[in-house]
């Protein structure tokens, strides 16, 4: 039963890779953008969880809520994080060159991480949130905790959601569009700021599925 | 309807575009022709709102675009077919079409303008559902002249529609073209061949090197030497005389 059970350890995993890519993605594909600031939402994230303290114990804050609003808390954080990300360190240079952008990004990952530092300092701290999520569950011989089918259900539902999104919706026609010639999408009349806002907050959306995936 | 005055555009150190003045009547058919490298695009992208010019006036319906994003001109009027055609291969013929009404919001006439372009064009109704990168270079052409059709412009600029055409498929890509001016559009073409530029429009501007080297109508200009002197920039009749 080792096999088995390696896969399904393989599959939450990857869900986990598969959600961080996409997030990655989805900003390369409509702004030529490789956002090194993507780890920085999840990072964010994974603090917003905790009361805002230099103290070397950290204090569960939104990781005390129960579980479906403290999701919903993170993915809303994420998403704005990301949106002010783009705002601030991106809207400015639009039209600048895929070098610029990228600097850029450092320059976003760098600050996010400072701030991080400056709140909550460089202290590795643990926490221990959703315990009733961690219970392993026997599925025959298999040991799965309540969270990997939690990731791996959430991304197959992400999955099929973004798709039936980038196939079926106005927004997601357009950012399609916008991928495949950002310029020509605008002759159209494409809103540049509607596309890429959206590309950001799906991306922010994918990031805090991680956090809540992985860190909890 | 559009006025152009003192036009100038570059990339970086590179003047493009070097003052150049030109105006395009409503109704009417206007072509800029030109060697490679004359500016014709340039300009072009500039009146779209696609490129910032460096300086001069552009003037569409009364009110100034320069400084207007390609989303605000669009609305205004101004639909830009690019050179190349930049269909969206990835994107089915009903989806490169729908993309163009998207601002728009009377669904009605949406759908009537649909069925106009769909008639004018029976082809793209049997391709509507599959993937517009498997289109052949002239239903591409007529893909990207519907989809600028579909955005309700009063004026198209539209980029060398010529380009890597055969023959035939060319004339057909201007008998629409005039088509469309018959039904009151306006339409300012750029064409590298001044044959064609001289049969089809009404009035001709002959760029080179960032300015108009020569305009009139095209009545007047049809079989002036001076046409082909400021195209190529010597005289054509005794090679060796600079004009």
């Amino acid at each position: 039963m080792i096999v088995p059970q390696y896969a399904v350890d393989a599959v939450a995993l990857g869900s986990l890779y598969a959600l961080t890519a996409l997030g990655i993605g989805l900003t390369f594909g409509v702004m030529r953008l490789i956002n090194f600031a993507h780890d920085d939402f999840v990072m964010a994230g994974g603090y917003a969880l905790t009361v805002p303290s230099t103290a070397i114990a950290a204090t569960l804050f939104i990781g005390d809520w129960p579980w479906p609003a403290m999701i919903l808390a993170i993915l809303l954080i994420v998403m704005l994080i990301a949106l002010l990300t783009e705002r601030i360190a991106f809207r400015p240079l639009r039209g600048s060159s895929p070098a610029t952008l990228l600097i850029s990004s450092f320059a976003a990952s760098f600050a996010l991480q400072q701030i991080a530092r400056f709140v909550w300092n460089s202290d590795a701290k643990g926490i221990g949130v959703g315990n009733a999520l961690n219970k392993a569950i026997n599925i025959g011989a298999l040991r799965v905790t309540g969270l990997d089918i939690i990731t791996m259900a959430i991304t197959l539902v992400l999955l099929v959601g973004l798709v039936f999104f980038l196939k079926f919706t106005r927004h997601g026609l357009q950012i399609r569009a916008a991928s495949e010639d950002f310029e020509m999408a605008r002759l159209l009349g494409v809103k540049a700021n509607t596309v890429i806002a959206i590309a950001f907050a799906l991306s922010g959306a994918l990031a805090g599925v991680v956090v809540i995936s992985a860190l909890i | 309807m559009l006025i152009l005055e003192n036009v100038k555009a570059n990339y970086g150190h590179v003047a493009a575009v070097r003052g150049v003045s030109m105006t395009v009547e409503e109704g009417e058919v206007v072509c800029i022709a030109g060697p490679n490298g004359a500016g014709k695009s340039t300009l072009m992208h500039c009146i779209a709102g696609a490129k910032k010019p460096a300086g001069g006036t552009i003037i569409f319906a009364g009110r100034s675009v320069v400084g207007e994003s390609t989303e605000i001109t669009v609305r205004r009027g101004i639909s830009l077919v690019p050179e190349g055609r930049r269909i969206f291969g990835g994107l089915s013929v009903e989806e490169n079409l729908k993309l163009a009404t998207h601002y728009r919001e009377n669904r009605g006439e949406i759908k009537n303008d649909l069925d106009r372009v769909l008639d004018m064009f029976p082809i793209l109704r049997e391709r509507y559902k599959s993937g517009a990168g498997k289109l052949s270079g002239g239903e591409q052409q007529m893909l990207a002249i519907s989809r600028a059709l579909l955005t309700r412009p009063r004026i198209m600029l539209v980029d060398e529609p010529a380009l890597g055409l055969a023959p035939q498929i060319v004339d057909q890509v201007y008998d629409t073209l005039l088509d469309l001016r018959d039904e009151g559009m306006t339409l300012l073409i750029v064409e590298q061949s001044v044959e064609r530029a001289l049969e089809n429009a009404d009035r001709l501007y002959v760029m080179r090197s960032g300015l108009v080297e020569l305009s009139g109508t095209t009545d007047a200009l049809w079989g002036d030497d001076r046409v082909g002197q400021a195209y190529f920039g010597f005289d054509t009749q005794n090679p060796g005389t600079s004009a």
